[in-house]
């Protein structure tokens, strides 16, 4: 099934992916997210905030979005 | 989404600064890539043309010189085009965001943050937010502003406005009311992409999310850096 995936990590980028009929939420960061912690992200489903072991449905949008991100020093 | 619902106004001036802004904004980096297509094919048929007449005429040196320019040429015209390729198909990715789409992100906006204003006289939309602890000592809140009229020229973090709502800035510096705002401009870093693409697709709330979660990110021991 294809679910809207938005990544605010790197550049950024928002796409229609594939993923598995029953997939959760933390089986999608877990392969999206490798070895980051959950902790340090805002992730939402729909735009509510969700459980790792929410069951994503059919056209569902999920984004992640880093709590921290390293910024530059002004020059 | 109700005919009285009072973010039902906001959502539809936000979708027309929205369109308007695209409709409107010069697409430089495809512009640009136009261009070079242009040069390119016209220094291509400069050189096929002399190229020619070289050869009529039976000088094989310039016949040598000009057919090693065409296929510079075309290997500069080859890469041009594909250039120009990726810029017009990069706008086309993803729809342009509908009203419903615009109410929610206004909607997930009151969510995530705890005061949020609209004005749209002032093309601003703005958010305050937590407190962030500077040189433990100071609590210090900002103000992100949107301003959708810069968004015009630019699509990207300098429509935003960073404002230290109580600021403590260093002797040396002013103007700096955080390590990474100057002048009330956020150095983004990491999240320039993330931020750009967010409000190219019109997410508003993820712009939003990206920018704040830039002066969040203070590792202690902190000393404010003050440049030049």
């Amino acid at each position: 099934m294809k679910i809207f995936y938005i990544n605010n990590t790197g550049s950024g980028f928002a796409e229609q992916i594939e993923v598995a009929e029953g997939a959760s939420l933390g089986e999608l960061f877990a392969q999206k997210m490798p070895g980051c912690h959950p902790g340090d992200y805002l992730i939402r489903v729909n735009r509510q905030p969700a459980a790792s072991d929410e069951v994503l449905t059919e056209g569902c949008r999920v984004s992640i979005t880093p709590t921290k991100i390293e910024g530059a020093v002004p020059a | 989404m109700k005919t009285k619902d009072p973010l039902l106004r906001p959502a539809i001036w936000l979708q027309g600064c929205h369109y308007h802004d695209c409709l409107t904004r010069p697409d430089k980096g495809r512009d640009g890539a136009l261009d070079a297509v242009l040069y390119h094919a016209q220094l291509l048929a400069q050189h096929l043309g002399a190229c020619r007449k070289a050869r009529s005429r039976g000088w094989q040196t310039a016949v040598m010189q000009m057919d090693a320019r065409i296929t510079e040429d075309l290997r500069q015209l080859q890469y041009a085009t594909t250039e120009a390729q990726t810029q017009s198909r990069g706008p086309t990715v993803l729809p342009q965001p509908t009203l419903r789409d615009l109410y929610q992100e206004l909607l997930q906006l009151q969510q995530e943050f705890l005061k949020v204003s609209i004005e749209p006289k002032q093309h601003l939309l703005a958010v305050a937010t937590d407190s962030i602890e500077l040189e433990r000592v100071y609590l210090v809140e900002f103000r992100l502003e949107l301003h959708l009229d810069r968004l015009r020229e630019h699509v990207d973090v300098t429509a935003f406005d960073v404002v230290a709502l109580d600021p403590h800035p260093p002797d040396s510096s002013q103007d700096v009311t955080h390590p990474h705002v100057r002048d009330n401009q956020l150095c983004a870093g990491d999240a320039t992409g993330p931020v750009a693409q967010a409000l190219k697709d019109g997410r508003f709330c993820d712009a939003f999310l990206a920018v704040n979660s830039v002066p969040a990110r203070i590792q202690p021991p902190f000393t404010l850096r003050c440049p030049g």
